[in-house]
């Protein structure tokens, strides 16, 4: 790969070990895939929550920190592992809201800005049509490269570490023109009858072509789509078995005006037609009823819109009193939900709100206390994929239904 | 196939070693399907459930999973329970990130499906620098 001077200066230790040891990882990385080179980065996004792997996010942290390591460009964060505004909701120990705490201070030195949400493309940060950036969350990926054109790879923890220590990323994948081209018809027949259907529709995709490789162009995808909706689809297919980047939908997205744009030459490897059945197959995996314990919302983070919707529904109503019904938005969301008296009323109704933290990322011990055995209803399917295992089998059953069945399933105690 | 072979992979990462081949017929979810304190597979609808993957030089069709799983394989080779080497018939960034980091060769886009020709116990002799892989029948 050629390097530029500065970067030759980066990878030689010249400015400190943090950048010398990012550069080092992006150069491999970049070598495996056949980068000619970097892309400059304009806006980053990390992780900050440590799942199951604690000790390596703070061992890594811990090696940065030490060497003074500082982020050169914009960098935002994912949720945390739990609400630092809510500890009680969800019973989080001593122990575990020490070590969060030393992972959020690290990276608040190093210069993050403490967005916490997976949906960063509403907190505040607005790429332009090819503009480079790192993101480590796979929604936001699907979401920057689709509905907006900027170009990002998938991103772990540490090569976005690296990306904003170094301002850098190697030139492959979605950063290039030939591979941003579609490659997958796809037909949508099916009407699109409730929001949670986005789900199925992308979860449905991400199964079937499920190579990173991949990028299906969607045809017939109606004109009044909204954003919140392509959140929806946009997770699903990076959800699981699915491992999609990008995908366009024509008339929709900004480099699929035609469908000949949104192939660029390339000839399809393979056609498919979505109907009722295909979206009806995604919600008998995740099908269930009886009573339940939980009712979740907003995986990836509710989008004022859907907080509306919620609010318009509970509103004069009590949840059932065996139930617990949670909310997860991003705290820039929740400040304006505050303002406009949306919280007021679903805190009426016996909901709870968590902030800035991750449903499917609650730390182990918490999870296996709070959801061990449980029966949990949510309207979004990623959700309901990753929750029951995330962190270790905890006996926990998610049920996929639309979010009107939810809130009937919050008022009735079962589905 | 005859008792000893080659693949060539065109993308390739990492130090030659040798080891036991474990494949998989499906893809692995590092967060999801491994306990991270000792690298047994978990899900009972899991192709290799209850196989502990510590030391083996793991053959997969493709990557599975979101960002968090590089981070996943730091924890299992931290813990001691990490896989020797990572062979897909197509991977994602993510992997080649966590492999890079931890120094644990991976190799991709073989000249023939490495899940269809590589068997479960067969012995493994990488030279990624070359993009080789061995493979002796036993």
């Amino acid at each position: 790969m050629r390097l530029i001077e500065e970067e030759k200066k980066m990878l030689d230790g010249k400015y400190g070990e943090p950048v010398h040891w990012a550069m080092d990882l992006l150069v491999k990385v970049g070598d495996y895939f056949g980068a000619d080179g970097m892309v400059d980065v304009s806006y980053v996004n990390i992780l900050e929550i440590m799942g199951t792997t604690e000790k390596s996010y703070l061992k890594l942290m811990d090696h940065l920190l030490k060497n003074e390591g500082k982020f050169r460009v914009i960098t935002t964060t994912d949720p945390a592992g739990f609400d630092f505004t809510n500890v009680e909701g969800m019973d989080i120990e001593p122990d575990t809201y020490e070590k969060q705490k030393k992972l959020s201070q690290g990276l608040l030195k190093m210069g993050a800005l403490p967005t916490r949400t997976c949906t960063m493309y509403w907190s505040g940060v607005m790429p332009r049509l090819g503009e480079h950036l790192a993101i480590s969350e796979s929604n936001g990926v699907v979401t920057f490269n689709s509905v907006v054109g900027a170009r990002t790879n998938y991103e772990s923890f540490p090569s976005s570490l690296a990306s904003a220590l170094t301002g850098k990323t190697p030139n492959f994948g979605f950063h290039r023109d030939e591979n941003r081209k579609g490659n997958v018809l796809v037909e949508l027949k099916a009407p699109m009858e409730r929001l949670t259907d986005w789900d199925a529709l992308g979860f449905y995709l991400g199964k079937e072509l499920n190579v990173y490789e991949a990028v299906p162009v969607i045809v017939n995808m109606p004109g009044s789509v909204t954003t919140y909706e392509l959140k929806r689809m946009g997770a699903a297919l990076a959800t699981g078995p699915g491992t999609i980047a990008m995908y366009h939908a024509v008339g929709i997205t900004p480099e699929a005006a035609s469908l000949e744009q949104a192939f660029g030459g390339n000839t399809p490897q393979d056609k498919m037609q979505i109907t009722r059945k295909e979206l009806g197959e995604v919600y008998e995996m995740f099908s269930g009823d009886g009573t339940i314990d939980l009712v979740h919302f907003g995986c990836p983070h509710l989008h004022l819109a859907e907080i509306q919707m919620l609010a318009e529904m509970f509103s004069g109503k009590r949840k059932h009193p065996d139930v617990r019904v949670w909310i997860f938005t991003a705290p820039a969301t929740k400040a304006i939900a505050d303002l406009a008296d949306y919280t007021k009323i679903l805190e009426d109704a016996g909901c709870e709100f968590f902030t800035g933290a991750c449903c499917i990322n609650v730390p182990a011990k918490e999870a296996k206390k709070l959801l061990g055995s449980k029966v949990q209803v949510s309207d979004h399917v990623k959700h309901c994929y990753y929750a029951p295992t995330f962190m270790g089998e905890i006996g926990l059953k998610t049920i996929l239904k639309s979010t009107e069945e939810c809130v009937q399933a919050a008022l009735s105690g079962k589905v | 196939m005859s008792s000893r072979f080659i693949l060539k992979a065109s993308r390739m990462f990492g130090p030659d070693l040798e080891g036991e081949a474990l494949v998989s017929r499906e893809p692995i979810h590092f967060t999801m399907d491994i306990v991270p304190e000792t690298g047994v597979v978990m899900g009972a609808k899991h192709d290799l459930y209850a196989e502990n993957i510590t030391d083996k030089i793991l053959v997969m069709p493709s990557a599975k999973g979101g960002v968090q799983s590089a981070m996943s394989i730091m924890e299992l080779v931290n813990n001691g329970c990490g896989p020797k080497a990572l062979l897909y018939n197509r991977t994602n960034p993510i992997m080649v990130q966590g492999a890079v980091l931890m120094n644990v060769p991976i190799m991709d886009f073989f000249d023939q499906n490495p899940v269809e020709v590589i068997r479960s116990g067969d012995w493994l002799k990488l030279r990624p620098a070359q993009g080789v892989v061995e493979v002796q029948r036993r």
